[in-house]
């Protein structure tokens, strides 16, 4: 099997040596003037976002409408300034990728982030792992990250519930990075009793894994954490990459598979804990493995981020800037579910919709733990 | 009923007429596309010409002993490949894409047994079928490795792929048309039969994509080397 090795972190990606041809669509130099800034970012939008084949903003509309005006801005005025994330926020309210976010130096436009928040249904962000402690039987874990990624220190629960339900809940993915970590963490003791007690203990009956309030983080925790419940490949979608600068062009659709990480499968109920805040790889996560026979989701639709993150050399796609004044994070690819359907942007549905009750937790009642209990048993 | 006659007499002569000046030929041979685009914002990629297949059917009627008409439908391959280079490399796609051509021109013709001819003309092409075969790096097969100073490597491992290309209207020019400019040589080799050799010069002057404001438009230009054998209807 071929594979190419990307240290990541590193600009050597953007810098190595590389024969081109063609012209390029966009220039490479800082903007002088907000003409330009336009320019570049309608352009580098053209290049690199994902889904213009499913999208319905019109971008063309987009250019014509705002390149006049973006044309009589000073990029040299503070109001100007202040009138352009103005306009920037209109032009790409619409985009159904719930990952894009566009940064400027004293402010950020977040489209799916504003239409969670107009949402008439909008509630605030829970963290369940506290509460999710007082569903465990004594002797549960509690680990913690705070060296590998110290602006996103990770924390994680582990342990029983009514003896024989194994229960795993993270506030982010970056397991495998402080699992191998070289500096030592809780983590690591509580992941090695999670893999234990999942792939020996033969009282283990089922299995419920809360990803609800997790926003996502690395790719590769996906067959970490994953790929320790199967013992074969399993087939839960499709991904494709752009393919050139067209807005079109896109390879075909390649196959997403768990990979295998264990010597047997695990064959009781899985149960997901996901909610509307579970995004990218907190729902990705739950996606792939509700392609099991035997698992299920408890809780509400998810986030809708379905698209995976990388450097943008990876595949000349996703995330860019417009330097010094703007940085677009936005999918690396589109990720189609092995349903045929593309979630981006509207949420993956569970199979036992139980609605959040935030009095209910705060008195202790848990109702989608409280579902996935009943399932688990 | 009193047309009969009339298109009697108008295909009698006509015949004798192709009769008299057209000649018919098979050629086939290979064609080599290179592909043009804008693509130097991409890192670590290339574009790479490609060889392919061309078969032509010519037919030319002679104007004057110099000078014919030609039409020369063929069926010819644009084949290129995109491909990432340094530590990209088994990253790319290789496309496969057959037309149907129809090339009018004139041909000057120079000689007698033997002969020589430069052919101009013009082109309608369509855009038949094609075919993509490559790699990408599957996202979703990171692993991700952690070395004793703490540096995170990522694996990713190549998926590859070979299928039909999936032509969409927003996206794909099908119909195409360009100049062609030929350079040919003929030999008579007993009566009405000649050993031909042609090379073609085909650039297109249609985007293969629909243009995009602030994107460039993306031009096939091909070359096709051919041999085959041509027939004279009739004698000069």
């Amino acid at each position: 099997m071929r594979i190419i090795i990307i240290i990541s972190g590193l600009l050597l990606l953007t810098s190595v040596s590389c024969k081109k041809s063609g012209p390029a669509p966009f220039s490479d130099s800082p903007p002088a003037t907000f003409d330009q800034l336009f320019d570049d970012f309608w352009n580098k939008m053209n290049v690199n976002y994902l889904y213009w084949d499913i999208d319905t903003t019109d971008w063309d509309g987009v250019y014509r409408r705002y390149k006049p005006v973006f044309s009589k801005l000073d990029i040299q005025n503070d109001q100007d300034l202040a009138a352009s994330v103005r306009y920037f926020r209109e032009m790409t309210e619409g985009l159904i990728d719930h990952h894009f976010v566009l940064s400027f130096m004293d402010s950020t436009i977040d489209p799916a982030i504003d239409r969670v928040l107009r949402d008439p249904q909008y509630r605030s962000p829970l963290s369940y792992l506290v509460h999710d402690e007082s569903y465990l039987d004594s002797g549960y874990l509690i680990g913690s990250d705070y060296k590998t990624d110290p602006a996103n220190p990770l924390i994680a629960v582990a342990g029983k519930i009514q003896k024989n339900i194994l229960f795993f809940g993270c506030n982010r993915f970056s397991l495998g990075a402080s699992f191998r970590s070289v500096t030592g963490n809780s983590i690591q003791p509580l992941l090695n009793y999670f893999f234990s007690e999942l792939q020996g203990d033969p009282d283990v009956k089922a299995v419920i894994l809360d990803v609800r309030d997790n926003p996502g983080g690395d790719v590769a925790d996906l067959n970490f954490l994953a790929g320790r419940f199967t013992n074969k490949p399993v087939h839960f979608g499709y991904t494709r990459y752009k393919s050139g600068n067209g807005r079109l062009n896109y390879t075909p659709w390649i196959t997403a598979d768990i990979s295998p990480a264990s010597q047997k499968s695990f064959s009781g109920p899985v149960i997901i804990l996901a909610d509307r805040y579970s995004a990218s790889m907190g729902e990705i996560f739950a996606m792939a493995m509700r392609a099991m026979p035997n698992c299920k989701i408890v809780g509400e639709t998810t986030f809708g981020a379905t698209g995976p993150l990388v450097e943008n050399a990876v595949y000349n796609a996703g995330s860019f800037n417009v330097s010094p004044y703007i940085a677009v994070e936005t999918s690396s690819s589109e990720f189609k579910y092995i349903d045929g359907k593309i979630y981006e942007g509207k949420g993956f549905a569970p199979d036992f919709p139980v609605s959040f009750n935030r009095a209910a937790i705060n008195s202790g009642i848990d109702s989608q733990m409280n579902k996935a209990i009943m399932l688990a048993k | 009923m009193f047309l009969r006659p009339i298109i009697y007499l108008f295909f009698l002569l006509l015949t004798n007429s192709l009769r008299a000046q057209t000649s018919i030929g098979l050629e086939g041979g290979f064609s080599s596309n290179s592909f043009s685009t804008a693509i130097s914002n991409r890192v670590s990629t290339q574009i790479f010409s490609g060889k392919g297949f061309d078969g032509t059917v010519s037919v030319r009627h002679r104007l004057f002993s110099w000078l014919y008409i030609t039409a020369t439908p063929t069926l010819l391959q644009k084949n290129y490949s995109i491909e990432r280079t340094d530590s990209f490399y088994g990253i790319g796609q290789h496309y496969r894409n057959t037309f149907v051509q129809l090339p009018i021109g004139l041909s000057l013709v120079y000689g007698k047994r033997f002969r020589v001819s430069i052919d101009p003309g013009l082109y309608l092409g369509y855009w038949l079928s094609g075919r993509v075969e490559g790699g990408i790096a599957n996202i979703f097969g990171v692993i991700d490795s952690t070395g004793s100073s703490g540096q995170t490597t990522e694996r990713f491992p190549i998926s590859n792929y070979n299928e039909s290309y999936q032509f969409q209207n927003r996206r794909d020019n099908r119909w195409q048309w360009g100049w062609v400019l030929g350079v040919g040589a003929q030999y008579r080799v007993s009566g009405n039969y000649w050993l031909i050799g042609n090379t073609r010069y085909y650039r297109s002057l249609t985007s293969q994509e629909k243009p995009i404001t602030g994107m460039g438009p993306s031009y096939n230009t091909t070359w096709t080397f051919s041999a085959g054998v041509m027939w004279e209807i009739g004698n000069h």
